[in-house]
């Protein structure tokens, strides 16, 4: 009774404030998940980043169509020798107590993601400052990281090593700055809504799990004028066709997944509101090169001929995927076009003949003929693919068979080791840069070679790349990696993934990107 | 009868006991730990989490521990929604389950029982099968199907009912969700009450009051239904646990921040605290609604006695 | 076995048996006897049905991905020319001249930049499940230049395809065996367990219900998923493990609510009658008991068939269920429910098979009760 009792005077209240602020616009914003956490130093996921993206502002930010701008600093100066940034910081740059934001704070930030204890799952996107590795795996003091403040607006990072990528790093949600009084005072509470101070274009209001988080907009954000939006609900999603449902009738202004089963009555009922875009992500299957069967290169590469990508992307995903031949999808920065396996452009019936002569030169027969089980996490695309890539090898005499199971055990077991053929896997790039895919490779690379490919001329070309500093020579090194691996076959890659949005007419400057991000601070919408 | 209850009461405790126990150690089974990604940790970062939630140490112990801070009423943090304790994340949607689940109890009571017993009385009649076939199917669609099609009806076409959201327990926003967690046990209730009211109608005591001219209405409601309703009673006690603990599906489909969705969030995410939460949650509710069962089957037949 | 076959062989036995009573009683309800053809025409069709399609459960047509039921062939007149062109595009073949004949073969007159491969320009045709019987005629200027004659493969699909272009007709017909089994099995191993252990339980009463009850709380309250996970990583995927699962967790109920009638049937004058002539807890329980536990037994009887097929779709998303390309009803459902919008026949016509066996089995279930009510006979 109690419980009724205060919903109903909660429902008083909201009704209250919602008319009191009859003009404020709120940006109703599909979000596929809840963040685990709004703690930055924390989250690991793309779903979480897009809340502390509104909330937080970096050293360096993304432009409305996805391009690195100046954030807290106004501009930076690079030494020769490629190590030491130093940042200026812009004079407005406030936390929404007024506060002005400071060197020391980011000085305090970096320091905290980077002490072993705050139990951070992504500070090594961090590693390329110097001793960043050594404190973060407790081998050194943390106030030995390369992170130092010349005065309150200036703030110095020296790295270990030329990282051509490490403006792009800065504006990764871990390298968010926190507020330092509250961290120290209400340590790991400093997210509640009570507690919390940011410096981004808006402010956290309210979090209730499984149902909506709140942010308002923050009027001491240097940029708050060109801010339409007065507060952002930021939805999760998790069921995609609850919220294609829920954008058609108007409740959600735009949502970051569409459900990929209805692609046709996606495109024929939302036509330019749904959107496709290139991400930086490829879809692939990795391939257990520990399995005597599977040990040969040509025999992976066979089963890897086989597949018809084309058909794949169009009519399994629909045109939402495009067919890859590469690992490193294009549009990266710092490389030119990616690799391409020798027989992309090659009649899908000469591949099969090709594939078959190859199984066939091994030893495999139609009375012995090479038997594959995929495994794949349940998704139903997932499964779709399976099904349809089980059909294609049955083309090449490989008798495949299917076996799905939930998110955590699937990884779990591609992570230790375990006992698989053929496994379904997706990488999507921290940040544009080749050696963001490329490192998947790395033979000590434990926890995401999954294929456990051991290749010592791959991780010596791939040394050597992370040693030089001229870009168009990295970029021929990281190509030639790329090349190497490709030839090697230990996964198979199969189409790069689209970003993929539903967004209302009524909403503006919400620009498709390779990165997919998309600030709340730009967008407008007509109510 | 305070005795029985306390007696009762009392042989909780080594249930909730083992529950607890044998919950502990079979999730703990599972491949994949709370702290698994698609991208694998750094060990040392692996092993400083595991440390802050005492992981680290040896399952006996862990157990202990756990059992102390339940004792002190504390289910720990939970280790996917990393902001909240599993204590905050159940004070917030325990509510909003138990009303919508009770909501759609008292619907599915009201609706079933007044189908049921019209059915009863014109047994193989038109108006019984027709009763029976509508309750038919109210079980037969599942709910995964009944909830979209309704969103997609009054909500995207009509555009009476918002789609989804809770939006802080606003009328507009329970009614779908009531009518798809009520469906079934309107059905159920239904068929149950139908069944033994058919029964009771033969039975002797009814007969003889009907003997003894009675109106019809008084022998229906007095006599028959009191013995017609047991069945119904050892349904619903279950079926309420059930229902006052949410369901993953409905509360999914529909975006409502009820505790359903922790049974299956707390298992995918291998939330370990959340799961032993909601096993801790329905194991009170069950025992609870059992009870009530045992109690409201000795009021309405004198002949149940408690032992 | 022996003994009833002993029975109807000898004539002179007094009377008519409880059995035959009621299945007398049973075929004289109209509604219980068309629900038992319906339901054995969807066996029938389940378990033969596939063997006289057309097509395979597990084919995949891969120019047909999710087409709409309909009772004409495919391909539709206008998808011919599109379809033949996009193949003559991968074949890097142009097409000069492009003709449909009266007797359902297409002709087109076709060049090439570099010299056409009969072989493959034949392949190319023959794989796509338009095209038959392609042949290459009249390769003139060098070889580049060449007709192409095509038989168009017309096909039916009267429940339309699924997202890799299988057809649904034999889909929802294999489903309906394995639905069918477990809905019926598992329901069988349910009320079984569920019937002796919650009369058992009610009538010996005391500490022993309280034990036995405490023992149902606990399975009860124990997280199933985790349960369910715990099968597939010790046991790997099988099917008797399904049984063991939905067994486990579907007598619970069953158990209970036997119980509870049989609190209040002990009490009745029979039961003490029984009692007081000296027989036995066994013989009471199977006479007296259990019988009258029958009516409440078969109403849930008939909720818990769905229930179970339901649950069966939970769990091969766990990846203890059925595996593809095998699928159930409630897998079938499942996936229709995610293409709602954009194809309805994905949930729809597997959705008429279930609810067609459940309607069947509710008044099945219904005739059942009311030809087994003791107080009837």
């Amino acid at each position: 009774m109690n419980s009724l009792r205060t919903t109903a005077i909660a429902t008083l209240l909201l009704a209250a404030t919602s008319l009191g602020q009859a003009n404020a616009t709120t940006y109703n914003r599909g979000n596929s998940a809840d963040p685990e956490t709004l703690d930055q130093h924390k989250t690991s996921t793309t779903y979480e980043s897009v809340i502390l993206r509104d909330l937080y502002e970096g050293l360096v930010t993304y432009s409305a169509d996805g391009k690195l701008v100046p954030g807290v600093a106004k501009s930076y100066e690079l030494s020769k020798d490629g190590l030491v940034y130093t940042f200026h910081f812009r004079d407005d740059a406030k936390w929404s107590n007024g506060e002005p934001v400071v060197a020391g704070d980011f000085v305090f930030s970096f320091r905290r993601i980077l002490t072993p204890e705050t139990g951070a799952k992504y500070a090594t996107v961090l590693y390329p400052i110097k001793n960043a590795e050594a404190a973060a795996t407790g081998k050194m003091d943390v106030k030995e990281i390369g992170v130092k403040a010349i005065d309150d607006k200036t703030l110095q990072i020296t790295l270990n090593a030329p990282t051509p990528y490490f403006i792009g790093l800065l504006a990764h949600q871990s390298a968010l700055p926190v507020y330092p009084a509250t961290v120290k005072k209400y340590g790991s509470d400093f997210v509640r809504p009570e507690h919390i101070v940011t410096n981004g274009a808006f402010t956290l209001k309210s979090f209730v799990p499984n149902d909506a988080i709140t942010a308002v907009k923050n009027p001491y954000f240097h940029d708050a004028d060109t801010v339409r939006i007065d507060a952002v609900k930021y939805y999760p999603t998790e069921d995609r066709s609850a919220a294609m449902r829920r954008f058609e009738a108007g409740e959600l202004d735009t949502n970051n997944d569409v459900p990929l089963e209805q692609i046709d009555y996606l495109k024929e009922t939302f036509k330019d509101q749904f959107h496709v875009a290139p991400y930086l992500g490829t879809y692939y299957y990795a391939i257990n090169t520990q399995k005597e069967k599977l040990a040969d290169a040509d025999v992976r590469r066979a089963l890897s001929m086989a597949i018809d990508r084309d058909y794949l992307a169009e009519d399994i995903w629909g045109g939402t995927m495009v067919a890859a031949y590469s690992f490193v999808p294009p549009g990266i920065a710092n490389y030119d076009s990616p690799a391409r396996t020798s027989w992309a452009d090659m009649d899908i019936l000469d591949r099969e003949d090709k594939a078959r002569e190859i199984l066939e030169s091994k030893g495999y027969t139609p009375a012995h003929p090479l038997k594959i089980e995929i495994r794949y996490n349940t998704s139903e695309n997932h499964k779709n693919t399976a099904v349809a890539i089980a059909d294609m090898w049955k083309n090449i005499g490989v008798e495949a068979t299917l076996l799905n199971t939930d998110a955590k055990t699937h990884y779990a077991n591609l992570r230790d080791g375990g006992d698989f053929d053929v496994a379904r896997a997706g990488w999507i790039g921290d940040y544009s840069d080749p050696q963001n895919f490329l490192f998947l490779g790395l033979s000590d690379n434990k926890g995401l070679n999954y294929a456990k490919y051991n290749n010592p001329a791959f991780d010596a070309v791939m040394a050597k790349a992370a040693k030089t500093v001229d870009l168009k020579e990295r970029a021929k090194l990281l190509k030639q990696a790329e090349e190497m691996y490709l030839n090697d076959v230990p996964n198979i890659s199969l189409l790069y993934y689209s970003s993929k949005n539903l967004v209302s007419n009524k909403v503006h400057g919400f620009k498709d990107n390779l990165l997919d991000v998309h600030l709340s601070r730009y967008i407008s919408i007509d109510r | 009868m305070l005795r029985y209850v306390t007696g009762r009461l009392l042989s909780a405790i080594p249930t909730l006991f083992l529950i607890i126990t044998i919950s502990f150690f079979l999730i703990r089974v599972a491949p994949g730990g709370p702290f698994d990604l698609e991208r694998p940790l750094e060990a040392k970062v692996m092993e400083n989490l595991n440390k802050i939630y005492n992981l680290d140490k040896s399952l006996p112990e862990q157990y202990l521990l756990y059992l102390k801070s339940v004792l002190h009423g504390d289910f720990g943090p939970s280790f996917f929604f990393r902001d909240f304790s599993i204590n905050e994340l159940f004070a917030k949607s325990l509510p909003i389950s138990m009303q919508l689940g009770l909501t759609a109890l008292t619907l599915a009571l009201i609706v079933g029982g007044i189908l049921g017993i019209t059915a009863a009385l014109r047994q193989n009649h038109s108006v019984d099968y027709s009763v029976m076939a509508a309750a038919t199917l109210g079980v037969t669609i599942p709910n995964f199907v009944v909830a979209p099609c309704l969103t997609l009806v009054f909500g995207v076409w009509l555009g009476w009912l918002p789609v989804g959201g809770w939006e802080g327990g606003k009328f507009v926003n329970a009614v779908l969700p009531v009518i798809t967690l009520a469906l079934p046990q309107v059905a159920v209730v239904a068929r149950l009450t139908r069944g033994s009211m058919i029964e009771a109608l033969r039975s002797n005591h009814v007969r003889t009051a009907r003997a003894y001219g009675l109106s019809g209405y008084t022998i229906i409601v007095v006599h028959a239904l009191r013995g017609a309703i047991l069945p119904v009673v050892s349904y619903l006690g279950p079926a309420a646990a059930a229902l006052l603990t949410g369901s993953v599906v409905i509360e999914t489909i529909f975006g409502i921040p009820g505790i359903g969705r922790y049974f299956v969030q707390g298992a995918l995410n291998r939330d370990y605290t959340l799961v032993m939460g909601t096993v801790v949650v329905v194991a009170c509710f069950v025992i609870i609604f059992n009870i009530i069962v045992d109690l409201v089957y000795a009021l309405l037949d004198p002949r149940v006695r408690f032992d | 076995m022996s003994d009833t076959s002993l029975d109807t062989a000898t004539p002179a036995k007094l009377g008519r048996s409880l059995w035959d009573d009621a299945r007398d009683r049973l075929l004289a309800n109209k509604a219980a006897v068309t629900s038992i053809i319906v339901l054995a025409v969807i066996a029938v069709l389940s378990i033969f049905g596939p063997m006289f399609l057309p097509h395979q459960y597990d084919t995949v047509y891969r120019d047909y991905t999710k087409v709409p039921a309909s009772l004409e062939a495919y391909p539709r007149q206008d998808q011919v020319e599109p379809a033949f062109n996009k193949i003559a595009k991968r074949a890097r073949l142009s097409i000069e001249s492009y003709k449909m004949r009266e007797d359902g073969f297409v002709e087109a007159q076709v060049t090439s930049k570099r010299k056409i491969k009969e072989r493959n320009a034949k392949r190319h045709f023959d794989r796509s499940d338009l095209f038959a019987d392609t042949m290459v005629q009249g390769l003139t200027d060098g070889g580049k230049s060449a007709t192409i004659v095509s038989r168009i493969n017309y096909m039916h699909f009267y429940f339309g395809t699924d997202a890799n272009g299988r057809d649904l007709l034999s889909r929802t017909l294999i489903a309906g065996r394995v639905s069918l089994t477990i809905g019926l099995l598992a329901t069988i191993v349910a009320i079984s367990i569920g019937v002796i252990y919650g009369a058992t339980s009610g009538y010996l009463g005391g500490r022993v219900d309280l034990v036995m009850m405490r023992v149902v709380d606990i399975l009860y309250s124990l997280p199933f998923i985790f349960f369910v996970i715990m099968l597939v990583v010790f046991f790997g995927r099988n099917f008797v493990l399904m049984f063991i699962a939905v067994g486990a967790v579907e007598w619970l109920d069953m158990a209970r609510i036997v119980r509870g009638q049989t609190l209040s049937i002990k009490r009745q004058e029979y039961v003490q009658a029984a009692e007081a002539m000296g027989i036995t807890d066994r013989g009471i329980l199977k006479r007296h008991i259990i019988p009258n536990t029958l009516g409440p037994v078969v109403v849930y009887m008939t909720l818990l068939v769905p229930k179970v097929i339901l649950l069966e779709s939970f769990l091969s998303f766990l990846g203890l269920g059925v595996q593809e390309p095998m699928t159930s009803w409630g897998v079938l459902i499942s996936e229709g429910a995610r293409n709602l919008e954009g194809a309805s026949w994905l949930l729809i016509f597997p959705s008429i098979f279930l609810t067609s066996t459940l309607f069947a089995l509710n008044f099945i279930g219904d005739g059942l009760r009311d030809a087994l009510d003791p107080k009837d006979r």
